[in-house]
């Protein structure tokens, strides 16, 4: 028996381990089925998500109480009322993410750094302090920069949210990443995402932004291996 | 130095920028999205003593749980506590908030025993004993006798004697906590996490967990900030997130350690307090020094101590005494740190040195460059060995000439400025005992593709100065390859990369550098001689693989130049070519230095030097830097940018040393207090003054490593002592350096106004 025939007979082979971290395409990101299953988590027929290089079986939605399995969300949802009457709201966002919408169910405690991070697959927000001392964590949300760890995902309905790997392709660079690129305005690279979006959050209002003006809109974020220069430097002036 | 075509081009960019900038990089807990279960931990909320009982019931009963661990199913852990937050106890949940809301249904039952926080305490007749040293909290970490001291100080016309107070002990506070992904199928465990040393954590799950090399499967991609802290020293997650997925029958667990665990239970720099007596003639000249040193390594003893190579090495005194103690305490373990040993002892034998030059009437550069040791000195410990290259005055002399220190330094409390500040400049410089070859490479491949390009795989991890990119260089340059066609494969893969040692600064780039020579040198021999086979080549009488030369992905004759084709049509007509090289076990001499010719052993380590000028607010207690001139001697630059990019990164990191981190204890209980990052005091980007910070380096023309190369001390810099050194110049007076940096507050204390 191969080593991938023994691990998948318990759950997860190595190759299964490494695809799953490679999710991102084209922009847009979605789960596996059996992480669409285990989380409760639905997906909008409506919006067409293109997985070009990914081999991922159709949306299932699943009765996150009963754990009945129903072809469409509506049935979800209609199943969901009827046999489960008081249990209250099925707690579905629908969240705009890198201009693909999202209709996930959420528990009323997730925060938007969690749904993105494990429900989506999008791990290039990542998480440090998790309570808004870092910066780590940052997106846009309607252009503004903010920390996904102190948002409450249930409450990011109808925003306008872009994550890391909303800004290129992961082959062109957009040109605030370029600008780190050319810079070296990254170490180990945990909190360089968080920077380049509050780098671009500040471009989207002022397009040439003094060290100064800089060093004060990313005031709120840090980086442990000390490469606070080369960022100011990547951002000032912008692109 | 010899021109090279890859080596040191500026233009070169780390290999994995796209990954890091489009956040693609994985990281421990990147994986799995929603198919994986959590772990969080308990920390023991006693600095001394024993469990004696641990309920878990009420965690077991909490909807989500899937699983508790305690210290008797984790065999890294143990009954008996040593420093506060020492994990006893954990918990595996659907997710992570419900993991740790039950680990706080944990109820842990201590027999508490009296708590040993205070170093001075600890050494003292009579006091409690710590545990782990068959007798007391002390134990030698060594000598050092050459000379004569006590004759020595005798003829000196200067002595002074130098009481350096306790150096500050702070954490590493990385962003990315300490986490792992681990699983197991059948009698294979499999684990995911940071690392710098996957090699290292794979001989981890072995010993701990006594399982054969076969089930043993580790990797790491990227490392979030660790700096030392992620070499498998008190790096408990691995482990206990492998015993918790076997007890969830081997499911994929991502153990997190939250931020207090992480600060609690992770290494960090040491404390160092020393007595330096030093003597000289009253030309500057030194004649003898004598240091006690004590190291508070916390709970663990034996992994690490001061360092005094900075004024052993570095500096030629002919009558030298040295006691290196280790004290043990019940505060948390400590372990490496950037340039851990030296940089803390260097706090304490830089200030000595400016002690010494101010009771000697001298420009304490002036003593440094007196007594500095020359490039070809032989070891003054060890005369069969001669140092490599001439690196610390090299860098000595960058920052005097950068800071323009002639026309600034004065007599201490003498210049005062247009704004009522005191101005104070100081230059440290010293060699350090990272930069070496440590623990060689077991080995490196490199293998050519059909199309004429190079892969390489890396045993190392990736850590965060481009270790892959660094090696990308030696193979390219080696190979006679472009920068382009050389690209890194997978690295830190156990399963699929040979021992690649340990990523660290210190040691990475002249270790697995020179396993990767070696390969690069195999596997050019091997196209070679495949070139013999293939136009033009094949048609000249007589030719061998020594008539070749190659550069830029040609591969020519070395007679005829004009006779040349490329390394794509010669492996389109090769058979396949690895290329294999073990790392050397020490540095070689590739020139002859000090009459010892070339290819005997030699010594090579990083070297630096700083110069800081201040603006002290008497009044207030500010510190304004004006400006900070850091040099790091890098030998050969191998990756031009990844050296920028650390130099400028230390001199930040010790600049937030010297003014903002420190770990704060209640030192009756030992408890940490503030494990927030803001509670360490991180710096913020309104705190570092990018415009007056002068980072650089300098190529020694070292005389060992591939290229010449060796590490640049990871990266050594002195900006915390330089500092201080300057502050007294400002202002006459000397502040305080224990327990944290130099705050407003310890500099007005230093000047009675506190």
């Amino acid at each position: 028996m191969t080593d991938d025939e023994k691990t998948r007979k318990q759950g997860i082979s190595r190759r299964e381990f490494l695809k799953d971290a490679g999710l991102v395409v084209g922009g847009a990101t979605i789960g596996s089925a059996a992480f669409l299953s285990s989380c409760k988590t639905a997906v909008n027929p409506d919006k067409t998500v293109t997985l070009s290089t990914v081999t991922t079986p159709a949306n299932r939605f699943i009765d996150p109480i009963d754990g009945t399995e129903w072809p469409t969300l509506g049935d979800l949802q209609a199943h969901f009322a009827e046999t489960h009457p008081y249990a209250g709201d099925i707690n579905l966002v629908t969240l705009d993410i890198n201009g693909v919408d999202y209709t996930l169910q959420v528990e009323a405690t997730d925060t938007l750094a969690n749904v993105l991070r494990d429900k989506l697959g999008l791990f290039g927000t990542k998480v440090a302090c998790d309570m808004g001392q870092c910066g780590t964590c940052t997106v846009l949300m309607d252009d503004i920069a903010t920390f996904s760890c102190l948002n409450l995902a249930i409450e990011c309905g109808g925003k306008k949210i872009t994550t890391i790997e909303g800004l290129s392709d992961g082959t062109i660079l957009s040109p605030i990443q370029q600008k780190f690129y050319d810079n070296d305005a990254f170490q180990c690279g945990y909190c360089t995402g968080g920077f380049i979006m509050a780098g671009l959050s500040l471009l989207k209002v002022n397009p040439k932004p003094s060290a100064d003006e800089v060093r004060l809109a990313i005031s709120g974020h840090m980086c442990i291996c000390g490469n606070y220069k080369k960022v100011v430097d990547a951002i000032t002036g912008g692109v | 130095m010899a021109t090279l075509n890859v080596i040191g081009d500026p233009k070169n960019r780390d290999q994995h920028s796209k990954l890091i900038l489009t956040g693609k990089l994985d990281f421990a807990a990147d994986r799995l999205p929603g198919r994986k279960l959590f772990g969080a931990v308990v920390g023991a909320t006693i600095a001394h003593g024993t469990v004696t009982a641990i309920d878990t019931a009420a965690a077991l009963a909490e909807p989500g749980v899937k699983a508790v661990v305690t210290y008797k199913d984790v065999p890294s852990w143990s009954a008996t506590i040593g420093s506060w937050g020492q994990q006893v106890a954990g918990v595996v949940a659907d997710d992570w908030y419900t993991a740790v809301r039950a680990t706080q249904l944990i109820k842990v039952t201590y027999t508490p025993a009296t708590v040993v926080f205070d170093a001075d305490d600890a050494m003292k007749a009579g006091a409690a004993l710590v545990g782990g040293l068959p007798n007391g909290n002390t134990t030698s970490y060594g000598t050092v006798n050459r000379g004569n001291p006590t004759t020595g100080f005798t003829q000196s016309d200067v002595v002074v004697t130098t009481n350096a107070p306790w150096t500050s002990t702070h954490q590493h506070a990385p962003l990315e906590t300490h986490q792992a992904t681990c699983w197991w199928v059948g009698d294979d465990a499999y684990a995911w996490k940071a690392s710098q040393n996957p090699h290292g954590h794979k001989a981890s799950m072995m010993n701990y967990l006594g399982i054969k090399g076969d089930n043993a499967h580790f990797f790491t991609h990227g490392c979030g900030g660790g700096f030392g802290d992620r070499v498998a020293i008190g790096e408990d997650e691995l482990i206990v997130g492998l015993v918790m997925s076997k007890k969830v029958g081997g499911a994929p667990v991502c153990i997190i350690q939250g931020k207090n665990n992480n600060m609690c239970v992770n290494t960090r720099q040491f404390s160092v307090r020393a007595d330096i007596k030093l003597g000289a003639k009253n030309d500057g000249t030194l004649v003898a020094c004598d240091i006690q040193s004590y190291t508070n390594v916390g709970c663990s003893a034996g992994y690490f101590s001061a360092e005094w190579i900075g004024i052993q090495k570095s500096y030629t005194i002919p009558n030298f005494h040295l006691e290196n103690t280790v004290v043990l305490t019940n505060s948390p373990i400590t372990g490496a740190w950037r340039e851990v040993g030296v940089q803390p002892a260097a706090m304490c034998h830089q200030i000595a040195l400016d002690q010494l030059a101010y009771k000697l009437n001298m420009d304490p550069w002036a003593l440094r460059m007196k007594n500095i040791k020359a490039a070809d000195a032989k070891d003054q410990d060890a005369p069969n060995l001669v140092w490599g290259g001439d690196g610390t005055i090299l860098c000595l002399n960058q920052v005097y000439a950068a800071s323009n220190y002639a026309s600034k330094w004065h007599a201490p409390n003498t210049k005062t400025l247009a704004d009522g500040t005191m101005h104070g400049i100081a230059i440290t410089g010293y060699l350090s005992s990272h930069g070496t070859i440590g623990g060689a490479a077991r080995g490196a491949l490199v293998t050519m593709g059909p199309d004429g390009t190079a892969l390489i795989n890396m045993g190392g991890g990736r850590g965060s100065s481009g270790p892959a990119t660094a090696m990308v260089h030696i193979v390219a340059e080696t190979l006679g390859l472009t920068y382009a066609d050389v690209r890194c494969g997978d690295w830190g893969a156990t399963d699929t990369t040979l021992d690649g040692s340990m990523q660290a600064g210190s040691t990475f780039t002249a270790s697995a550098g020179s396993a990767f020579f070696n390969a690069a040198v195999d596997a050019r021999n091997q196209v070679f001689a495949s070139a013999l086979n293939v136009a033009p080549f094949a048609s000249i009488t007589g030719i061998t693989v020594n008539d070749l030369t190659s550069a830029k992905s040609v591969v020519s004759y070395i007679k005829d130049p004009t006779k040349n084709t490329t390394f794509a049509k010669i492996m389109a007509a090769s058979p396949p070519i690895a290329g294999r090289g073990d790392g050397w076990n020490g540095f070689l001499r590739s020139k002859s230095v000090g009459g010892q010719p070339i290819g005997t052993a030699c010594n090579c380590n990083g070297s630096m030097a700083t110069c800081a000028e201040v603006a002290v607010d008497t009044e207030t207690g500010a510190v304004t830097i004006l400006g900070m001139w850091n040099s790091v001697d890098a030998g050969r630059a191998i990756f031009y940018n990844g050296v920028m990019r650390e130099v400028s990164a230390g001199t930040e990191l010790q600049l937030s040393q010297a003014f903002f981190f420190g770990d704060v204890y209640d030192t009756a209980s030992g408890a940490l207090i503030g494990s927030q990052y803001t509670e360490s005091q991180l710096p913020t980007y309104m705190d570092i003054p990018g415009d007056v910070l002068h980072p650089s380096f300098v190529e020694s023309d070292d005389a060992g490593g591939p290229y010449g190369c060796h590490g640049i001390g990871e990266p050594a810099v002195s900006n915390y002592v330089a500092l201080k050194n300057a502050i007294f110049n400002a202002t006459g007076v000397w502040v305080d350096q224990a327990k944290g940096a130099m705050s407003p507050n310890k500099v007005l204390k230093a000047l009675g106004k506190a």
